[in-house]
This record gives C-alpha cells, structure tokens and sequence, in this order.
C-alpha cells in the first residue's frame, strides 16, 4: 500500500471537525472526510481511545509493558505513538514503562541481518531512551527463555528446529493458524522472561477482520472476543491490540504526513500461491471493499466483541495451545491441527 | 496407449467390492453409489435421532419447492420413516409466489413428488394469503427490494400451511453449505440475534410451529449426487427477480472453502453453535402482531407491514427507516428463526437466498441499522 | 491425421441452459483429456456465453464453483481430475449445484 493510491477526489468538500478543505477519508469516503490536522487527530485518537476504554493503565502499577514492532507501517505506528507519549507532545501523558521487542520471522541470515542493520538506524530516531531487544519468531521453541543479548537476534539457533515444526504440519490453514499460535507463545515465554506482563501488538483492523473470519471458519466462533478485540487476558499476561480500530489504510496515511514511513522495514513478499483458509478470507474481504462495502471489517469486529461462548465462565479452563476457552486440554481446531502433523515436536506445548 | 487408471474400490464397512464412484464431500470418503446412498441415510438418520426431531404420531409438513434439497428431504425422509418406522403423518407443503413461468414449473416438479412418493400435497398462494403475487409486487415497487418481501411472506406463508393443514411440525431442506453461509452472513451483517440461533436445528419451539432441518450436515454437492444416484428430478431455475449481490460474494467464499478446505464448512457450522450473545449487549423481546398475531418484536409484524406499505402505496414502510418517525422498523419473524435466507432450501427460490439484502448498499447499511 | 474418438457430454442440474442441447455426441481428438474437453465444451457448446461463468472458469481450465464432473458417472476426483485421459464411447457429464432448492 502506498500513499498515493488514497488521494481522492474531495474536491470542494470541508473536513467534518472544523470546516477547513478537506483531504483525507478514513475507510468509507462517503462517510467523513477530513483536512489533514483532523485527520491525524482522528487516528491519534482511535489509538487513544482503544487503550482507556478498557482502562488498561488505570492502575499506577504495572505498567510495564512489551512493545511488539515487526517492520510493517502498523508497527511504526505503535512505536510512534508511544514514543509520542513519553514525549508528552500531546495533550494527554499516556503512562507506559516501554521496552521494544523487534519480532523478526524472515528466516534467511542475510534478511535478518539487514533487520538488524535497519533497527539501528531507527533507534536513534524513536525511543532512544527505552530497552531494545531483538528476538525471533523461534524462541517460542525454548522450554525456557533465558536472559537476552542486546547485541544479537536472540533466537536464531532455534529456527531450524521452527521450521521443522511447522513443516511437519501438512495442511497449508493449520500451517498458518499454528504460525500464529507460536507467534502469541514466543511473546508470552519472553514478557514471562522479562518479568513484564502486557505486551502491545500492532495489529491493526485489517488483519483483526480477516483474522475473525479465519477463527469462524476454524470453529472457533465462541471465542473471537479475546482473539480480535483490544484486550486478551491470560494468566499473568495481557495481549493488548491498541489499533484494533485503526485501518491500514489510515496508517498508512498517518505515516505519510507525520513522516514515519521511513521507519519501516521492507520485507520481500511471502509465497502467494498456496491456498488456504486465510488466503481466501483476504480475497473474499479485498472483493467486498472493492465492490464498495466499506463497512465489512468494522461490523465483523463490532460483531466479535458482542459474543462468547455458550458455555462460557464454566471450568476456567483453557486450551494449551491456543488459550481459548476449553473445557479439554485442546480446543477442537487444535485437535485437528495436532492430527495433521507428523512429528513430535509441536507436543512441547501440550501438557 | 495404457489404459486409464480405474477409481478406488468402494470404501465401505461392509465390505463392498464395487468400483467407488461417488467421492463424499463431508469427509471424502470413496464409495459405490448403493453404499453412499445408504451411507447419506443412515448420517440424516444419526441426525434425526441425536436431536430428537420428531415424536411418534406427529404430522410433518414438508417444505416443497421441487429444488433439489427438498425433493431430497421428501424422499429421505419417506425412506427413513420407513425403514425405521418413525410413525410420522408426512404431507408436502408448497408455496406458489406468483412468478409466472419460474414457479409454474417447480409446482410441477412437487406435483411430481407427490406423484412418486406418494405424499399428500398442499399449495398455498401468496394471492389467497396476503392478496399480492410476487409479480404484483414488483410490478409495484420495482426490482430493488423485492427479495425482502419475499422472504417474509414465505417464512410466514410455510407456518401458516403447515397450520392450515394441522401439522405441529415443519421440515426444510436447509443443508450445510447454507448454514455455513447464513453464519457468515450474519457475522458480516452484525446480525447477532440470527447468529445465536441460526444454527440450531430446530428453531421456533417457543411459537405453535417449530422447524427442523434434517439435512443440516448434509454438504450441497452430496446432496445432489444422491439425487442423481436415485434419480430424482429436481428442478432449477434461477429466480427471475434478480438474485442478490452480496449474498453471492459469500456464497463463491464458502465454495472455494470447501474445495480447499473442506472442514470449514462444519467448523462454520460450529462456531454458530458455539456462539451466544454477551449479557450486556441489548436485543429485542417478541410480542404478537396486533393485526395477524403472528410473532413480532413490533406492533405489527413484518409481512403486516409490507402488506400496509404496498396497500397504502408507502412502499418504503418496513423496508427502510422511517426518516419522519423514530419508530425503528426490526426484522421481526426471521430474528426468530435466525435465518439469514429468504427461507431457500426449504422452499428455494434459488436467487441466492436473499432476505433482507438487496443490491442497493445505502438501503443495505439502512437495513443493518434496523437490526437493534 | 485427425484421429477422433467419439463421447457424449451431458449437462445437469442448471448447466444444461448454457449449451445446445442437455446431452450431445460429440468427437473429441483422441489422447484428450478433460482439461482438454473443458475448452471443446467452450468453444463448441456454449451458447449462453454471458453465464459461462457458471460452468467453466475463466480460461476453461477448470469447472466453475459447485460443478461436479463425472466419467461414467464416476467423480473424476477418483480417476486423475483433470488429466483423467477421455477413452471412446465414455460418458462426460457436467453437474451443476448452484440453485436453490
């Protein structure tokens, strides 16, 4: 995505705030329209909002918390708006004790090299003050993440061991719900690691959206309040997803005027051509916005957080793979997923 | 040249040692065309059995429309009532909407049925029940909501038959695929009321009529190569009243699902199961229609209100918003009955099921408006 | 040398409306496979060009969504799929799903 593809025609129309020439549109350009200092505070205050609904930081403790950045303009968002925030430049003091975890999952060496090279570079622009750790995707293979070098991509003895996990698993959806899976457990083995019990991912709507599709078509429709919504609580550790109501498309605008764009790191395109539940789910929603429905991602989430389980609040317990609520040790997805693959690796993280 | 490489032997438990022909779409299982049929039997047997569809002695009403679901729901169910000797009354239900020249031909098609299996059969007419045909509708208001009236009117004109001919239950022809693609419709339209009860199977226990979907976990393509194996004639047509635009979106999503990954279609099924609504969000609560006294969460009901805005040429009532009243028009029956589709499967009209969407995206986001 | 076999190809289930005729003796070149009738059935028995959609694909390589295929009414899922090889005198038929019913 880049900037250029969202210039539309406004012309003559006045931002919906305050009356200036408007701009910029969110999602749906028949909505709002903006001028481009409204429009930045409207994101801000998406960004904003998501976090003091859920009175996150309301308690004067732990506030510590792990910021996730991955790359992607979403990422460089995240690491904005809370550089933003310890800057105090605007009105409000978001209180948050950041440290930055770069999470990379290119595998090649040279392609990790060149993330490490690139977060150099952007340390010295954000958060120069903050703790910087760069780990990989496979220290979800770890029984015990230890202590953490500064100076490396911690992690990296154990991708062979990853890929051979994931390998081991034969079919493409699985594949990808695991990679997904493993991604939350990495997090979670290093905030438990780090003695910090929130963490900060920046996925944005667009990926939440397609995510609640892909969760209903696995089966797993009771529990997508936790898996897309702002908040996942689990046992001494938060999943927080702060730009649950923010687009890609308003990203990538914010980041175009305020500059961050340079902030990203570009990552070579994955293999499209095998299909699964997920590649689908992108199309299906790409089809529904191009054929003008804007408003697909907002009432599948709004949708999301409306709902639970039938048998919700009973047992308290929990599947070992994915956390959602299960009476069993693995929820029925997991199950299944468990039973395509061959190999034992992926019984590590089943009790 | 070599010769072509032959199918599989039949997969079968007992044994069978024909060719397989037939290749499951639930679970891809490889068999014969005798042993899928009587494979496809004994999984809607399990289903009736395991839900407790029916009590001995009851009168069934069937939703007929002569589409390839219902022709296999009638047959099914004969045989299965019996070879297992359910001692239920069953009768064919029909509904004649008034489309000249798609309809007349499917009424012929059920006539058909009744013929072979033997079935009583009852037609009902949207003319003799809310005195307008779907011809006289459109004629009236157009092509843009039609698919709204329609869905009401059916759903109710299928109740009221099966009253009519002292029935204390309904069966439809509703199969996986469309359960599947009601959850996601509802899930995409932030229907939450349909969603919670969309997938059970039965629906309406509260009211004088419920409905039970026997063929609920049977996968469309099965269903037709069981109809082909038994040769059953079926009819198709598309309904002339243009099909809905939307709903086909989600209808090419679940296809290509199956092809590559068959089970989502169950595990949609599933997470509608498993779904029910947070305690704190807000729904509606039913009451009876002041005119009819049908179920409505309103005064009066949904097809009572199309009727008035048809009769008083205030086309737009029920349908959209009233700009001028702060009254909010809700669906009414069909959140009852948690039914994303115009009541297709049971008595299809084959335009993609659309109920309360049409084509028109401002009426559509209107009419998700409406929902609460 | 045009070397031909003949088959019959039959359409079902709502298919039939965009061809010719329901069932039709046809030949095919020999060593066809069904790939290879898919793009005959387009270029010789398509009537209905602006609903090919419902049968075929874009480019005729595979059959639309909801479209069973059999050879002597054997899905073609158990023989080869689309590099099943057509022998003389079968049977090809194509299924559609896609009305209500």
């Amino acid at each position: 995505m880049n900037f250029n593809e969202f210039v539309t025609d406004l012309d003559g129309k006045r931002c919906v705030k305050c009356e200036k020439d408007a701009k910029f549109t969110g999602v749906d350009p028949k909505k709002a329209w903006y001028c481009q200092e409204c429009f930045i505070q409207m994101v801000r205050n998406k960004f904003r909002s998501a976090l003091s609904k859920k009175k996150i930081y309301k308690d004067a403790d732990a506030r510590e918390t792990l910021i996730v950045f991955d790359g992607t303009p979403s990422g460089a968002f995240l690491l904005h708006q809370i550089d933003d925030a310890l800057k105090q430049i605007t009105y409000k003091r978001l209180m948050v004790k950041p440290t930055v975890l770069v999470l990379v999952s290119v595998t090649d060496p040279e392609k990790i090299q060149h993330v490490m090279d690139r977060v150099q570079d952007i340390k010295t622009a954000l958060l120069e003050n903050v703790d910087w750790i760069i780990a990989h995707v496979a220290c979800c293979m770890y029984t015990e993440v230890k202590d953490f070098d500064n100076t490396k991509c911690n992690g990296t003895e154990k991708i062979p061991e990853y890929i051979e996990m994931l390998s081991a698993c034969t079919v493409p959806t699985y594949r990808e719900e695991l990679k997904r899976i493993m991604r939350e457990k990495c997090l979670q083995k290093i905030s438990e690691a780090l003695h910090i019990s929130k963490c900060m991912v920046p996925d944005d709507a667009d990926i939440l959206g397609r995510l609640a599709i892909d969760q209903l078509c696995l089966g797993r429709g009771g529990s997508l309040s936790p898996i897309v919504t702002v908040l996942d609580k689990r046992n001494n550790f938060m999943l927080i997803r702060p730009l649950c109501d923010v687009s890609k498309k308003e990203v990538v605008i914010y980041n175009y005027l305020c500059g961050i764009d340079k902030h990203c790191i570009q990552i070579a395109g994955t293999n499209s051509e095998v299909k699964s539940v997920q590649s689908l789910t992108d199309s299906f929603i790409r089809t529904l916005e191009d054929e003008k429905f804007y408003s697909t991602i907002n009432t599948v989430l709004s949708t999301a957080s409306k709902i639970h389980n039938t048998t919700s609040g009973k047992d308290g317990s929990h599947c070992s793979l994915c956390f959602i609520e299960s009476a069993d040790d693995l929820c029925a997805t997991c199950l299944a997923i468990r039973k395509t693959c061959t190999g034992d690796l992926i019984n590590r993280f089943i009790q | 040249m070599e010769k072509r490489r032959g199918p599989p032997p039949c997969q079968s438990q007992e044994g069978c040692s024909n060719p397989a022909k037939i290749r499951k779409a639930k679970d891809g299982a490889q068999l014969c065309g005798p042993c899928f049929s009587k494979n496809f039997e004994d999984d809607v047997h399990e289903t009736i059995v395991n839900n407790n569809l029916f009590k001995r002695g009851e009168r069934v009403a069937i939703g007929a429309s002569g589409g390839k679901d219902s022709t296999v729901l009638a047959y099914v169910m004969k045989t299965l009532n019996d070879r297992h000797d359910y001692g239920l009354d069953l009768q064919l239900l029909s509904i004649d909407e008034g489309i000249k020249g798609y309809r007349d031909d499917s009424l012929l098609a059920v006539e058909k049925n009744r013929v072979e299996y033997g079935l009583p059969l009852t037609i009902l007419s949207y003319r003799d029940l809310y005195g307008w045909t779907m011809d006289d509708i459109v004629a009236k208001i157009g092509k843009k909501n039609n698919c709204t009236f329609c869905g009401v009117f059916r759903r109710q004109a299928l109740d009221r038959g099966a009253f009519k001919i002292g029935a204390t239950k309904l069966v439809t022809g509703h199969n996986a695929d469309d359960m599947a693609e009601t959850v996601l419709m509802n899930v995409l339209r932030g229907d939450i009321a349909r969603l919670e009860r969309c997938t059970n199977i039965v629906t309406g226990e509260e009211g004088d009529l419920p409905r039970a979907k026997p063929l609920k976990y049977c996968f469309e393509r099965d269903i037709v190569m069981y109809a082909r194996t038994n040769q059953l004639e079926y009819f198709y047509t598309e309904c002339i009243y243009a099909p809905n635009a939307y709903r086909g979106y989600a209808r090419k999503y679940v296809r290509d699902l199956e092809k590559v990954h068959p089970r989502a279609i169950l595990d949609l099924i599933q997470s509608g199961e498993k779904v029910s609504v947070k305690k704190e969000v807000e729904m509606p609560t039913l009451k009876i229609c002041e005119r009819c006294g049908y179920m409505t969460s309103q005064k009066l009901c949904k097809a009572c209100l199309l009727i008035e805005g048809l009769n008083t040429g205030n086309t737009d009532l029920g349908v959209r918003k009233s700009k001028k009243s702060k009254k909010v028009i809700v669906e009414t029956e069909s959140s009852k009955e948690g039914e994303g589709g115009c009541g297709s499967g049971g008595g299809g009209c084959g335009c993609a099921g659309a109920a309360d969407e049409t084509e028109n995206e401002e009426t559509r986001k209107r009419l998700k408006d409406l929902q609460f | 040398m045009s070397n031909t076999i003949p088959v019959t190809i039959d359409f079902s289930g709502g298919a039939e409306f965009l061809v010719k005729a329901k069932a039709q003796k046809v030949q095919i070149p020999a060593d066809s496979t069904l790939r290879d009738v898919l793009k005959f059935v387009r270029d010789n028995l398509v009537t209905d060009v602006n609903r090919i959609n419902m049968l075929l694909n874009d480019d005729a390589s595979e059959v639309a969504h909801g479209v069973i295929t059999l050879i002597n009414d054997t899905d073609t899922g158990l023989l080869s799929e689309y590099d099943t090889v057509i022998e003389a005198g079968d049977t090809i038929t194509f299924v559609s799903t896609l009305h209500g019913g």
